[in-house]
């Protein structure tokens, strides 16, 4: 009797163990399929001709507009929300600590960094545009035509600087107090400590935590939708017409339901996912080696 | 105590606090432009001029309501599939694989999470959709007593059911990596008194490890919930919507969400269509910050009753 009890008690652990390897299994597959399928169909389409041509003529469609557009849009948007996200994390990290009214400013930041993690991605992007055609409204210009880079630029800084905060400050909390309270005792400023001090010792990870942010927002569709437009041509120009994403130009393509489009929108997904998995892996090595470094020492 | 205060450690101070304020102004501002730009759309009366989405369903609430199902019915539909294979999934990554490919697996989780919505709207509805017809067809042939497959599949496979499926994988990884923070936090002490009673590894885990982080696993999911109803681009790919109120799952018509409403009609949106627009999305920022405030709550909540 106890024996087959016995056998029945390891039989299910067995069984677990087999349910939870299948169960992580079926998470990959996905994956493995997504990455199979915009080789194979995107492969191909990554030619010359993508990277020299925008959309706009009939003969010779490509993707540079779009390139161009995604760099230019998240290197505006990275401008604004790295520094500011990484002040706020001193702030909350450093200068929170004194008196009542620093504590409860520093778990207010921290509640609504929590809550603005939450906000829809599509929600951000109707803000950028609203807040924009009300002060087009309100100066008395075109309301019509508020879509530009620079406000797509703004939506993704609303979805940015939650994910560079709050990383940046599990990297800050990290720095030992030790080299803080050495740099106090030589009698250097407390500003001056977190500039030459602080911020040194966090850089590895710090820039690590940026990379991430932008790989996850690299991706955006919807708010790009929404704020900067649907386009065909190259615009340098972040401030005024409309401007194409990466993104946004696979959603455009697609939408035309042609079977160039298809094969356009499959190699612009393929250099989409080959740019957020090289930030993902780049931010990764990064995390590596300073992890080593930091367990030698 | 008196220290001398530098001019410049007042500067940075407030430029570090600045940043600190601008956090806080600018969630004040998305929320109140979005409702003064929705204002017109909730309050003043149809009109005859770009209105059409308001005045074809009769008003603001008509309008919104079979959104709102379809929002949370979508969600719901993710979360019953992703929940437990997320759960099971973390507990393999944390207890059961080889601690040797335990960063590279975690790794393939991160990269999945960082995959972009378009891409698996695109995988989804060219890849998942025609591959899922088979299946589909054969739920209605065999389960169609069911009244969820009552319905003929549609042959576009562009359903309720491809929706919520690529729905779930999307946050999968997103359960998973918040479920493995909560799972290996369980004590040792606790596995270790459980093992050393004689319980195998699967005892274990349902004795020590799932007690213990019920209320973290819990608020994980609640988590995710909320970026399941912010889903915008993959579900307006996949799903072939008619704005109707039904738990049909195969069908051709189905009930549309929120945000993949906003996506496909803002562009083209003026007037009081981009009030009505607006006005949905600040329903939906409501819905998923009461559904975070909730998932955060509780984490507050077990921390202050661990400590």
């Amino acid at each position: 009797m106890r024996k087959k009890n016995e056998g029945l008690r390891s039989a299910k652990n067995q069984l677990a163990t087999y349910l939870l390897f299948c169960c992580f299994s079926l998470a990959l597959l996905p994956l493995i399929s997504i990455i199979v399928t915009l080789i194979v169909n995107g492969a191909g389409g990554l030619n010359a001709q993508f990277f020299l041509n925008d959309s706009s003529d009939p003969s010779s469609r490509g993707g540079l507009h779009a390139l161009i557009g995604t760099l230019l849009i998240t290197l505006c948007c990275s401008v604004v929300s790295i520094p500011l996200g990484i002040l706020t994390a001193i702030y909350l990290t450093e200068y929170s600590h004194t008196g009542k009214f620093g504590r409860l400013m520093a778990s207010l930041i921290q509640f609504f960094v929590g809550i603005m993690t939450g906000i829809p991605s599509i929600v951000a992007g109707l803000f950028a545009y609203t807040l924009f055609t009300i002060i087009a409204l309100g100066l008395g210009g075109d309301a019509t035509a508020v879509r530009s880079g620079f406000v797509g630029a703004l939506s993704l800084v609303v979805l940015m600087l939650p994910t560079v905060i709050k990383s940046s400050e599990e990297m800050l909390l990290l720095v030992p107090n030790e080299l803080k309270e050495a740099s106090f005792g030589l009698g250097v400023p407390k500003w001056l400590t977190i500039i030459k001090v602080v911020l040194p010792t966090a850089s590895s990870s710090l820039i690590m935590a940026s990379l991430l942010a932008i790989a996850r927002v690299i991706g955006e569709t919807a708010p790009l939708i929404v704020a900067a437009g649907l386009a065909l041509n190259v615009n340098f120009d972040l401030f005024s017409d409309v401007m194409a994403s990466l993104p946004t130009f696979v959603y455009q393509q697609w939408s035309f339901a042609t079977k160039e489009g298809d094969s356009l929108a499959w190699a612009g997904a393929l250099l989409l996912l080959i740019i957020v998995s090289c930030l993902n892996l780049l931010g990764k090595i990064i995390a590596f080696t300073f992890n080593k470094r930091r367990y030698i020492k | 105590m008196s220290i001398k205060k530098r001019p410049a450690d007042f500067i940075f101070f407030s430029i570090a606090s600045f940043s600190g304020w601008t956090i806080l102004f600018i969630l004040a501002a998305v929320f109140s432009f979005l409702l003064l730009y929705a204002y017109p759309a909730l309050f003043s009366p149809l009109e005859d001029n770009n209105d059409s989405l308001r005045s074809e369903s009769g008003g603001f609430l008509q309008y919104i309501f079979p959104l709102i199902f379809g929002t949370i019915w979508v969600s719901l539909l993710a979360m019953i599939i992703a929940v437990p294979i997320g759960i099971y999934a973390a507990l393999f990554l944390t207890h059961f694989c080889h601690r040797k490919i335990r960063g590279t697996l975690g790794f393939l989780i991160d990269l999945l999470a960082a995959v972009p919505s378009i891409i698996f709207g695109l995988w989804g509805i060219l890849i998942l959709a025609p591959m899922a017809r088979d299946v589909y067809n054969a739920l209605h042939q065999y389960l169609g007593w069911i009244p969820l497959f009552a319905s003929k599949p549609t042959p576009t496979g562009k359903n309720m059911l491809t929706a919520a499926i690529v729905l779930a994988i999307m946050i999968l990884p997103i359960i998973i990596s918040l479920t493995r923070e909560t799972l290996i936090q369980t004590p040792k002490a606790y596995e270790e008194a459980s093992l050393a009673l004689g319980a195998t590894k699967w005892e274990m885990i349902k004795q020590a490890v799932l007690p213990y982080s019920a209320s973290g696993v819990f608020a994980s999911c609640v988590l995710a919930l909320g970026r399941a109803l912010g889903e915008t681009m993959a579900i307006t790919m996949v799903l072939s919507s008619a704005g109707t109120v039904t738990f049909d799952l195969l069908g051709s018509s189905n009930p549309t969400t929120i945000a993949s409403s906003i996506a496909k009609n803002f562009p083209e949106a003026s007037g009081l269509d981009s009030s009505s627009l607006i006005a949905g999305g600040l329903v939906l920022f409501i819905i998923t910050l009461a559904t975070n405030i909730l998932g955060r709550l509780i984490i507050r909540r077990s921390k202050v009753r661990r400590a």
